[in-house]
């Protein structure tokens, strides 16, 4: 178990660079999710730190030694790909034991540690089957069992639920957390499903574009997006975000009301984060932004409303009671909750302080 | 059982194709069967046609006596080193092409180095070589090498082919990456990968391969009938177009017909015992 | 492509080595020499070599003979390519109308897949031989003069029948799994749209075989160039009186038995751009199919 320090890492493929310099220290044990949309350059980060891309730039320091020119092998982690990659000729033993083999570890050290992942992951009726004869869920395991009996410095997983159904990937979830929390393993995670990232990580980094947009906590990412684009990333449904005109305390919203809020941070166009759960109806005489719905989903103990500010095609979605009797053509005012008021610039998106 | 497939017919139509291909059977396989039944008959009997369409009385003798000396008569050579000498060639050329043409994948598949594609091409473009187009020259280099009569000299211009080489890779190119990965996050390298992983998912392939190949290396004419002077060093096949060749009235034709048995019935046991694989990589690989 | 590969540098050349060895030993060089010896003429005895050009190309491709054996090659080869095509396809259509016994059909079908082409030959001449062949004996009862070894027409059937019937195995093999390949659900669509089973034949099943039947054109076109060497040696020696000799055959006589050197490697030129031709072609057309990725 060990400590991983990135330090300024880039990669460049011909040129054309596709991370941009990314520093972050990862503390033993903690579990560390990259989370981004496809492309962002996520896996191709956590590939950096396998040693199965060459490093462009910067350093990757593993227990307090740069690996930078170390093949994998030498960087003593363990790695859980998107389709598992089991040696599909091995039974499920020799896939688990395959790498200790090559290590040279004694027989019995081998078949007990190979044990213990296996009751771990409830593998045992399986351990004398082939690959092809198991279930999704099973090879996902047996995946995981052969990373863990590694019992490596850092463990790496490449999206490791999404070839997964829902239920599935819920239960595998709540798993991978379970043994994160009994092993206390250095781990860092890909993925590119914001429910996992928030569920699983101690830290988050937030990736768009080969750049770290954030790298926080769960609750801090969710509380104080740093930038425009995690604002939009995490939170489900998605943030609204829309251009305000700000002056004196007052912000113009598209359509033309006028809404005092508390906080401006400064005057001119802003950029207006509010999140659907951060709305409530307005009292009556109370300032408030005009909403026509357009549809209304209902969910059972949530419905969300789905509509546009009133006088403009800015489009607007509220979280509504489940009960909530609205229905599409309907008009609402809502007001935002002054504590939750997220303001971007309206050029480089970032997050400004109110 | 697999579902019948939908080109299947019914009723009379069934009849028919039953009928229809009984036909084709008979005639594919009858010279093999008629050879099989000429080699269990005298002399006398094969000189006078027609032929019977059942075995002889005659097999005992004419086995025992090709095998005993009888084929030394005509050709010179023992019917054991006929075999010997075609056995070594077909097995040396399958095994060998496997052995390079493998060998030469994994290089081109596996690893990046400079002129890897110009290496693809060179090894491509012999495709486009065969044997008959350069007959004489190539002639030419094995007098310089001294491998005419020689093992080495029938198995080694045959052993370097494109073909095996071009099926190992495409097959090769469809392990997918993550395997290699998880190998080398597991701490294999180039060698055990290839003997822990790549051997053991190749093994279909190299039972196809060998089988096309070993059938390639036993049916040689034109290369053994240029690079072996002495009869010694003979393959059966070419051993038999010489006893066909000076062929006259005393020529034992019993015998030859043996030797024909003998020279059709290995391949054609491979072929037929390794059927499920070599079907499927010569219909597999070579689209 | 491949995303990850090993880094080492050296390997990879100790693995090719042994292929890229005899590659240049037995294939470069020897065509390097064909094509050396092609403008070379060798004077009678051998001892002086003078450069003479096109010349060689211009006496082969005016010699009678050689026009002869073009002619004889393109016959040889259609009628091989046609029959051998034909009727592996039709017995592959025969058997996928089969439900029980495919497999024992299809093992005694691939027989003459493993018998070498010399041997086929031989087969044949020996059940047609004019005077001990089975076969022969019948024709002869018919009143017909039969003597393969005098007549050409009938040498080359012979030939032509030997060369068929080795490649019918390879095939039907190939039409089969063809046949296989094709979706069921297109079949089953043309017998709801009640086609019957000829047309849908012709119009479904056959257009759709076309990668298959391609395919399969270049390589027996291929084979009956080149693999039939055997046959006819072993079974007309070209003859009688030129009938047979194919330019393959051709090259064997000039280069080994009359050692005319300079007129066998311009042939062996013209040959190889006739391989090199029809490999391009294959490919343009593989390359169309294929995904190499």
């Amino acid at each position: 178990m060990a400590r991983i320090l990135l330090n300024d890492v880039r990669k460049s493929y011909a040129g054309n660079q596709v991370i941009h310099g990314i520093t972050m220290e990862i503390a033993d044990g903690e579990f560390v999710v990259i989370v981004g949309p496809s492309g962002c350059g996520k896996s191709t980060l956590l590939r950096m730190v396998a040693g199965l891309e060459a490093i462009s730039a910067g350093t990757v320091e593993i227990g307090g030694k740069v690996v930078n020119e170390l093949e994998p092998r030498q960087r003593d982690i363990a790695m859980v790909f998107q389709n598992y990659a089991l040696y599909p000729h091995m039974s499920v033993r020799e896939n688990m034991a395959y790498g200790l083999k090559i290590a040279k570890l004694p027989k019995a050290e081998i078949e007990a540690r190979v044990a213990k992942a296996a009751t771990m992951l409830e593998l045992e009726p399986y351990l004398d089957r082939k690959p092809r004869a198991l279930s999704g869920g099973q090879r996902q395991r047996v995946a995981m069992g052969r990373a863990l009996v590694r019992e490596p410095a850092a463990l790496l997983l490449d999206e490791p639920l999404s070839n997964l159904d829902a239920k599935l990937r819920v239960q595998m979830r709540l798993q991978i957390k379970e043994m994160h929390l009994r092993t206390g393993q250095t781990t860092l995670y890909v993925t590119h499903d914001q429910v996992e990232a928030m569920t699983l990580a101690d830290r988050l980094i937030v990736m768009n574009k080969g750049v770290a947009e954030q790298i926080a906590t769960p609750l801090e990412v969710y509380q104080r997006p740093a930038s425009e684009f995690v604002a939009g990333f995490i939170g489900s449904p998605a943030m609204n975000i829309f251009t305000v005109s700000a002056a004196e305390g007052r912000a113009t919203l598209p359509g033309g009301a006028v809404l005092p809020l508390p906080g401006l941070p400064r005057g001119g166009d802003l950029r207006l984060g509010l999140r659907p759960e951060h709305l409530r109806p307005a009292a009556p005489g109370e300032a408030a932004i005009p909403v026509v719905l357009r549809s209304v989903e209902r969910l059972g103990a949530d419905a969300f409303g789905y509509g546009m500010i009133e006088g403009s095609d800015v489009p607007l979605v509220l979280r509504l009671p489940g009960t909530s009797g609205l229905a599409r053509g309907d008009r609402v005012e809502v007001a935002p909750d002054p504590g939750h008021l997220h303001f971007f610039d309206a050029q480089d998106g970032r997050r400004i302080e109110g | 059982m697999a579902e019948p497939s939908p080109l299947a017919a019914r009723g009379a139509g069934r009849l028919l194709a039953h009928l229809w291909m009984v036909l084709g059977v008979i005639v594919v396989a009858f010279p093999v069967y008629y050879v099989f039944v000429a080699s269990t008959h005298s002399v006398q009997t094969i000189l006078r046609p027609p032929l019977p369409l059942l075995p002889g009385p005659e097999a005992a003798r004419n086995y025992s006596d090709a095998f005993s000396g009888g084929i030394s008569r005509i050709g010179g050579v023992s019917l054991w080193r006929l075999l010997a000498n075609t056995t070594i060639v077909a097995m040396g050329i399958a095994l060998g092409k496997i052995a390079i043409s493998m060998a030469s994948a994994y290089a081109i598949v596996f690893f990046r180095f400079p002129l890897r594609m110009a290496c693809f091409w060179l090894i491509f473009i012999t495709l486009m070589l065969p044997v008959e187009v350069r007959i004489q020259p190539t002639y030419k280099v094995m007098v310089d090498l001294g491998l005419i009569d020689t093992y080495p000299g029938l198995i080694l211009p045959l052993i370097a082919s494109a073909t095996a080489t071009l099926l190992f890779r495409q097959f090769f190119m469809t392990i997918p990456d993550e395997l290699l990965e998880a190998a080398r996050v597991d701490g294999a390298g180039p060698w055990r990968f290839f003997k822990d992983i790549l051997w053991p998912l190749s093994l279909t392939n190299v039972a196809a391969i060998f089988v096309i190949q070993f059938i390639y290396g036993w049916t040689q004419y034109l290369w053994p009938l240029l690079v072996t002077n002495s009869n010694e060093m003979n393959t059966i096949v070419i051993a038999l177009k010489k006893m066909i060749s000076f062929a006259d009235a005393d020529t034992p034709w019993n015998l030859v017909m043996v030797t024909s048995v003998l020279a059709i019935l290995p391949p054609i046991l491979v072929v037929v015992l390794m059927q499920r694989w070599f079907v499927k990589g010569l219909v597999e690989t070579e689209k | 492509m491949r995303r990850t590969v090993f880094p080492h540098k050296l390997l990879p050349w100790l693995l090719l080595a042994p292929q890229l060895a005899i590659t240049l030993i037995f294939f470069y060089w020897p065509a390097a020499q064909a094509f050396r010896q092609s403008v070379l003429r060798e004077d009678a005895f051998g001892l002086k070599t003078t450069f003479v050009g096109l010349a060689n190309f211009r006496k082969v491709l005016g010699d009678p003979n050689y026009l002869n054996s073009v002619r004889v090659t393109v016959v040889f080869s259609v009628l091989v390519a046609f029959c051998a095509m034909a009727i592996a396809l039709f017995l592959a259509v025969q058997a996928e109308k089969i439900v029980r016994g495919k497999g024992f059909y299809r093992t005694l079908m691939i027989w003459p897949y493993a018998v070498a082409p010399a041997i086929a030959g031989m087969l044949w001449l020996f059940m047609f031989n004019p005077s001990f062949g089975t076969l022969a004996w019948p024709l002869r009862q018919m009143g017909i003069y039969w003597n393969p070894l005098l007549d050409g027409e009938q040498a080359m059937a012979l030939v032509v029948a030997a060369a068929t019937w080795k490649q019918i195995s390879y095939n039907f093999l190939f039409f089969v799994a063809g046949l296989q390949a094709i979706p069921r659900s297109l079949l089953e669509a043309a017998a709801i749209d009640g086609a019957s089973r000829r047309h849908a034949f012709w119009t479904i099943t056959f257009p759709l075989l076309a990668p298959t039947t391609f395919f399969l054109l270049v390589v027996n076109t291929v084979y009956a160039l080149f693999d039939t060497f055997g046959i006819i040696h072993a079974v007309t020696g070209g003859g009688p009186g030129k009938a047979t000799e194919t330019l393959v055959y051709k090259v064997y006589n000039d280069g080994f038995v009359n050692l005319i050197m300079g007129d066998s490697a311009a042939q062996s030129v013209i040959l190889m751009i006739i391989v090199i031709a029809l490999t391009a072609f294959q490919f343009r057309f593989i390359e169309r199919r294929v995904h190499y990725g």
